[in-house]
């Protein structure tokens, strides 16, 4: 018999399909815009459903190893869809270009042991969960921002006119950042908690840290030069690739103390 | 202009700012990253990132043209955030209105700005208004933020210190631990009596699922901790359990009585390590390997799990005198013994009496946190205020269609017309 979780995960899996299905057909049938975000909103329950399943089952939140971690991200992807148009004022349809990551990421971590194991005596704690919290929120930022800018530079109109999804853009970069900026000092605080250092030079930390400088010359390049157009925008995709390596690297490279899927080795 | 003026300037250069970020995600990107990624250890890592001149180069150089720039554009910030709000001569004549025909009067139009809580001057025929007052102020916070953090983990050598050290239950802290100069580090475990060291497994795999420490101090509290959740003595000094391990008691006796009993902290942790003790008052080195959990798959001594539940020990013994002659062996529980015989025909008895743990810890302090925790704070908040209340500034003024206004925002995210236009459309919470 199927687990709850279990259950809903492939509910949510199936959601994040359908609203890339629509997304596509959407293009043909612009009616069919209309369903996205009630759909958006269903999956977003189903997400946080079952990831409070997963959690009552294996005794902690989702955070540990890539099978929880793609969960969590896939469904903060799809909240930031649901909630981001209202604090931006616009790009209400942000869920069309979005939906394809969260459904990526979902069949991501479907590759990984996905058995509830405990969660181990180093992430057990407040820190760790803030910390997470922030990452998420910066990723799902700044990964719209990349996708507006790749967008952009098709000549797309992801979110009304150009100096709209200009504006809107600027809010998710500026806003990632932020929250960015603030993983990586909640980071450092564990970090001196766990090992008595604020900094530990592994592939994880130096990754973050190329990610936070390379937005930050993007930032100074906008605020001082108004650095716009496609010159700017392939700067933004440019930092995508680090990105996309700050955060899942450590799904596959075991060099690193983020690293999570630990074997599950027997005494004998 | 003076010198200094001219060295500040050039110091404060947006173009050195590109350059110097550029160069440092370079030297990241090239020097950093892709060593990472063939394995080459974390020391090495870090000398090459903290000590190479070409990196040092970029982060002094980080540092000064941030104080630099901040010494520039925070005094023009503060001087903008503590101007009065003034309504300048004729604005109709002199602005180009990014708003036009609004219908409402100059009495209303205060009113409704007031309530948003704008700052607002107004005469009978115009209007100034301005919001986000502070919010410039928060570009330079936030650098002062990144000046801190620099400075921080620069001088995080000399404001930190810690020490590593070790308890087997029911030890107290010793003297001459832990191994430290810091007098005052020293003091802070100095009464303290360890009373369990209690690791749990998930199951039967290698995967920590608790490790608490609990001891006693010389003021009858009580004190639990683990890796994770550390005892904070104050706020710059924490104490942590980092690691376990086992340690065996043996009582060695001979026809007149014990001749040692000891408990000894080994490296014989997780099942399948091997560590010899030497029990020099018996003239007697042990080794052993354990068995925490202890039980026979297929004929085969293996441990189930590793618990501490059915604790086996197998122990190898060798007189110190010849050490490659074994005169006893066996796997022995709790309160089993081996009867040894020595070169002269004397007989000994080496009794495992039980198995304890013992806890790995450290003693951390750092003043440096303090100026961490402030410096990301700092980044945060600094940041924050510049995005989430920007600094926008109205001119209005009445013309014969209604009520037209002349807006200054950032331009880089900030929808300053429509706030604007709703500020104008309803009321706001603000009496």
């Amino acid at each position: 018999m199927i687990a709850l979780w279990d259950a809903l995960y492939l509910l949510f899996f199936t959601m994040c399909g359908a609203l890339v299905v629509l997304s596509v057909s959407s293009f043909g049938w612009r009616r069919l815009v209309t369903w996205g975000r009630p759909i958006v909103l269903a999956a977003v329950v189903a997400g946080i459903a079952g990831l409070a399943a997963r959690s009552f089952t294996s005794g902690h939140l989702p955070i540990f190893g890539t099978f929880e971690n793609a969960w969590t991200c896939a469904v903060s992807i799809l909240v930031f869809c649901a909630v981001a148009p209202r604090l931006l004022g616009g790009a209400a349809e942000m869920w069309r270009w979005m939906s394809p990551w969260a459904l990526a990421v979902m069949i991501y971590g479907s590759f990984f042991r996905r058995e509830p194991v405990a969660l181990t005596i180093s992430e057990q704690s407040i820190f760790v969960d803030l910390h997470v919290v922030f990452a998420w929120a910066a990723f799902a930022a700044l990964l719209c921002a990349a996708t507006m800018s790749l967008l952009l530079i098709m000549g797309g109109r992801p979110a009304g006119d150009a100096e709209e999804s200009q504006r809107i853009h600027d809010r998710l970069v500026l806003g990632g950042y932020v929250a960015f900026t603030a993983m990586l000092a909640t980071g450092a605080f564990y970090l001196w908690i766990l090992f008595a250092t604020p900094w530990k030079w592994e592939i994880v930390g130096a990754s973050s840290l190329l990610v936070w400088l390379g937005y930050g010359i993007l930032i100074h390049g906008r605020l001082f030069y108004r650095w716009h157009g496609k010159g700017y925008h392939a700067g933004v995709l440019a930092v995508l690739p680090v990105l996309l390596l700050a955060f899942w690297v450590w799904s596959l490279y075991p060099g690193t103390y983020h690293f999570f899927d630990i074997p599950l080795v027997r005494p004998y | 202009m003076t010198t200094w003026n001219k060295v500040l300037r050039a110091l404060s250069s947006r173009r050195l700012s590109f350059a110097l970020l550029a160069a440092w995600c370079g030297l990241l990107a090239i020097w950093v990253i892709p060593f990472m990624a063939t394995g080459l250890a974390e020391d090495r890592i870090s000398s090459i990132a903290t000590s190479w001149l070409p990196f040092r180069i970029v982060y002094v150089s980080v540092v000064i043209t941030t104080i630099a720039c901040m010494n520039v554009r925070m005094t023009a910030d503060i001087r903008r955030a503590k101007a009065v709000v003034k309504i300048p001569d004729s604005p109709g004549r002199h602005l180009a209105p990014d708003l036009t025909a609004q219908p409402i009067t100059i009495p209303e139009a205060k009113e409704r700005l007031e309530s948003h809580g704008w700052t607002v001057a107004a005469s009978r025929d115009s209007l100034a208004a301005r919001r986000g007052r502070l919010s410039l102020l928060g570009g330079s916070v936030f650098h002062l933020g990144i000046v801190l953090f620099i400075a921080a983990v620069a001088l995080y050598p000399a404001l930190s210190s810690s020490a590593d050290f070790r308890l087997i239950e029911g030890e107290s802290v010793g003297m001459g631990q832990p191994d430290s100069e810091d007098a005052a580090l020293r003091s802070v475990v100095a009464d303290a009596t360890l009373i369990e060291v209690a690791p749990r497994y998930f199951r039967d795999v290698l995967l920590f699922e608790r490790l608490d420490a609990t001891w006693d101090r010389a003021d009858g509290r009580r004190q639990t901790f683990s890796l994770a959740s550390p005892l904070w003595v104050d706020p710059i000094t924490t104490v942590s359990i980092q690691d376990y391990g086992l340690a065996p008691r043996f009582v060695v006796r001979d026809l007149t009585g014990v001749v040692q009993d000891t408990t000894v902290a080994m490296s014989i942790f997780p099942p399948g390590n091997e560590d010899t003790v030497g029990l020099d008052a018996a003239g007697l080195d042990v080794t052993a390997s354990a068995f925490p959990d202890y039980g026979v798959v297929d004929g085969r001594d293996v441990s189930l799990s590793y618990n501490i539940k059915s604790p086996r020990l197998r122990v190898s013994v060798s007189s110190q005198s010849d050490p490659t002659s074994v005169i006893g062996r066996g796997l022995l529980a709790p309160g089993e013994s081996l009867v040894l015989q020595n070169e002269t025909g004397g007989s000994y008895t080496l009794v495992f009496e039980e198995l304890k743990t013992y806890g790995s810890f450290r003693i951390a302090r750092s003043w440096a946190m303090l100026l961490l925790v402030v410096a990301g704070v700092s980044m945060v908040a600094g940041m924050g205020v510049r995005i989430w209340r920007p600094r926008i500034e109205i001119v209005a003024w009445t013309t014969e269609e209604g009520l037209s206004l002349a807006i200054r925002a950032d331009k880089v995210g900030v929808p300053a017309s429509r706030v604007v236009a709703d500020a104008l459309a309803t009321k706001g919470r603000r009496p």
